[in-house]
């Protein structure tokens, strides 16, 4: 008989085909897989099962109806999502300061003077020093007359337009000239400024040092205080201008977080601030043994954060939101760039954020009408068989040289599952917030990309610095070169190499910042969750209990994540590999293979 | 002939000098010496960029004639291949410049 096992993962549809002769033996034909179409254990996926069923047919040439039998795996009730909030916000709300890094600034130093429209020159009459405003209707010619006939003390220059190094060459007595300032109009006029041009290499110096400010403007300790945030988004920045206002200024807000009251199975409830920071979360996660349920504290960021991951996962599951309870979280610490509000030329600002990834346990999924569905559509015989992390464990011992007790850790798109197979047969299992798609939201929000699958492809694929039209060096430093020129969109970019494909990344951030912030936030997720899974499921609690650890799953194939897991994995003595399915598979297709193999055991029963 | 200063070289023909103005503005603000040259016959503009590219010493040439500007990688990309679309003449100029410099180019 020729029969199928087929997994409907978060993600992934995976197929295995498998023939049964008389004497009973089973051989391995074909597999194949597509995307998971809809939210899993919906009619949804049969579109998905159809198109993987097919791709696995077409292979050895067989025709649906040829198949004897369909098993699906009973897939685990668990779905995942994922949400990241800043806790903290820049707010200039008196429009006084201006910090950017313009291509081309010009001159070098620091100029303290009136802010005054250059229309308005002619009507100064004191020698008071003079911070001309530029506004985007005059050319650097017409700049560069004005200013050189001009018996105003002109000490510096901001203009709207991007002239700065062509004013200044026309320039007899040679001042500061900061540039590219859109918002020109909201500067204000008449106030005292100080502007900074950085010299050659470096970085502003007096106006990302709250003393510095406060020699300027003769500020009072108190009034010092209040500069740091000023001086704090500063930092790193090649010029600056720095306007005092009477009222207002820079504020750093401080959003109230609020807290989560984590509810554990024995009906402890412990609350925890979200300003603790990720690592409180997790170890109160730790301690309360098993979670019943998270809630965030009304009118909070986290308590929005929450209601709404639950209002999604209700409209995804189709069961309502009250009746949802949160199993799992998992909290990661992040600074992520938001652009200021109210800023002049676009400034963006580090924020402090948290990022949340949260497990939902619905009401056992519908699995059995999806099957009764399929059959229909089909025609052919369809069985719901087995637990998902037994078929996993029962695929992942294919793997040559692996032994009992066998652990699994399922890297998979919306969860990190494991599992344990004791040699008497016990199978141990859990689900874990967090993983390939939570790592997709954080590459996106901390490289301030807004763009998903530009962070999917980040997350999967190596980066390269483009050196010239026809060659580019690879993060590991292989370099690599072209007959025919390259796209000039790609010159000098830091680009993705996704196989013969080149995608541009529009970003100022080198290839060390990108690729850092990448294996970090990989190590964040996997690692993390690597040691909680491997913790709760290890016997007696304990991870030098377990010898053997094969790694499957999607997130398994990426080119980093199962060596940072095994590199941790090492420091406690354990075996852990990439598992290798039926040892041509990879880490794929352990569930469907699984849900093959295991049809003999249960005949023979 | 080659030139000693490291500058990106212009052939321009006459009749042109507002948009070479243009295009010099664009190759000052990003700081990189250039040397322009007139040219007295009716010459294509890429050729006229190829020829200046040859003879600059980074390789980098551009040509002007009536309204068409054309920019010229020597030893790289032969005139005409390297493809900035509809940009004004001052961004042209930036990216002439920005080439030598090897900051991307700006498309806009």
């Amino acid at each position: 008989m020729i029969l199928a096992g087929i997994d409907v993962g978060n993600s992934t549809t995976e197929v295995c085909i498998g023939r049964i002769n008389s004497s009973g033996s089973l051989s391995f034909l074909s597999s194949g897989e597509s995307e998971t179409t809809g939210t899993k254990g919906t009619s949804m996926n049969i579109k998905g099962i159809k198109r993987s069923l097919e791709s696995a047919l077409e292979k050895i040439g067989l025709s649906m109806n040829e198949l004897n039998l369909i098993r699906i795996n009973e897939a685990t009730p668990v779905i995942g999502d994922t949400a990241m909030e800043t806790i903290t916000e820049t707010i200039i709300s008196e429009s006084t300061m201006i910090g950017h890094n313009p291509d081309t600034p010009a001159g070098e130093g620091i100029a303290v003077g009136l802010t005054t429209w250059i229309d308005q020159l002619d009507k100064v009459e004191s020698t008071k020093p003079l911070l001309v405003v530029v506004p985007c209707e005059y050319d650097y010619e017409k700049v560069g007359i004005i200013l050189n006939t001009s018996k105003a003390n002109i000490v510096g220059v901001i203009l709207q337009k991007d002239e700065a190094v062509l004013v200044h060459n026309r320039l007899i007595h040679k001042v500061p000239i900061i540039d590219e300032v859109s918002r020109i109009h909201e500067l204000h006029i008449g106030k005292i400024a100080a502007i900074e041009v950085a010299g050659k290499g470096s970085n502003v110096k007096v106006l990302s040092n709250p003393y510095g400010i406060a020699k300027i403007f003769d500020l009072d300790s108190e009034e010092t205080r209040q500069v740091i945030p000023i001086a704090k988004s500063l930092i790193g920045k090649k010029s600056a201008v720095v306007v005092r206002t009477i009222r207002g200024g820079v504020k750093e807000k401080m959003l109230k977080a609020g807290s989560l009251s984590i509810q554990s199975e024995a009906g402890q409830i412990r609350t925890i601030n979200i300003d603790a920071g990720a690592k409180a979360i997790m170890s109160e996660v730790v301690a309360s043994g098993g979670i019943k349920d998270v809630e965030g504290e009304k009118g909070t960021y986290i308590g929005d954060m929450l209601y709404r991951m639950k209002e999604n996962l209700s409209s995804l599951s189709n069961e309502s939101s009250n009746q949802l309870h949160i199993k799992d979280l998992l909290a990661i610490d992040t600074f992520v760039p938001v652009k200021v509000k109210g800023a002049l030329a676009g400034e963006v600002a580090m924020e402090k954020a948290v990022a949340i990834a949260a497990m939902v346990k619905t009401n056992k999924l519908p699995m059995k009408k999806l099957a009764a569905l399929l059959e229909h559509q089909l025609k052919v015989p369809v069985m719901v068989a087995g637990v998902e992390a037994v078929m996993a464990t029962v695929g992942a011992l294919t793997t040559k040289g692996s032994q009992m007790p066998l652990a699994i850790l399922d890297l998979g798109g919306g969860s990190t599952d494991a599992a344990i197979l004791t040699e008497d047969g016990t199978v141990k299992s859990i689900h874990l917030a967090g993983a390939g798609a939570f790592i997709t939201m954080m590459i996106n929000e901390e490289l301030c990309l807004e763009n998903k699958s530009i962070a999917e492809l980040i997350k999967k694929y190596p980066l390269a610095k483009v050196n010239s039209l026809y060659h580019m060096t690879m993060e590991n430093g292989e370099v690599l070169f072209f007959e025919k020129p390259l796209d000039p969109k790609l010159f000098s970019r830091v680009v993705i190499v996704k196989e013969n494909e080149y995608i541009p990344i529009m970003t100022n951030l080198s290839l060390e910042q990108i690729a850092m912030v990448r294996k970090e936030i990989k190590k964040k997720v996997f690692v993390t969750n690597a040691i909680r899974a491997l913790n709760q499921i290890a016997p007696e609690n304990n991870l030098k209990k377990i010898p053997n650890v094969v790694l499957v799953g999607g997130s398994a194939l990426d080119y980093e994540i199962p060596e940072f897991i095994l590199q941790e994995l090492a420091k406690y003595n354990i075996v852990a590999g990439r598992a290798d399915i039926r040892s041509m598979m990879g880490p794929r297709n352990a569930v469907a293979t699984g849900l093959v193999m295991s049809y003999i055991s249960e005949a023979k029963i | 002939m080659r030139r000693a200063r490291p500058s990106i070289l212009i052939y321009t023909q006459k009749d042109s000098d507002a948009i070479l103005k243009e295009v010099l503005a664009g190759i000052e603000e990003e700081g990189v010496l250039f040397e322009v040259q007139k040219m007295e016959d009716e010459i294509e503009v890429k050729i006229l960029a190829n020829m200046a590219s040859k003879n600059s010493i980074l390789g980098v040439g551009m040509g002007i004639s009536h309204d068409e500007v054309a920019v010229s990688f020597y030893k790289q990309v032969e005139y005409g291949m390297v493809d900035f679309g509809d940009i004004c003449y001052r961004s042209k100029g930036q990216n002439a410049a920005r080439y030598v410099k090897l900051h991307p180019f700006i498309f806009e």
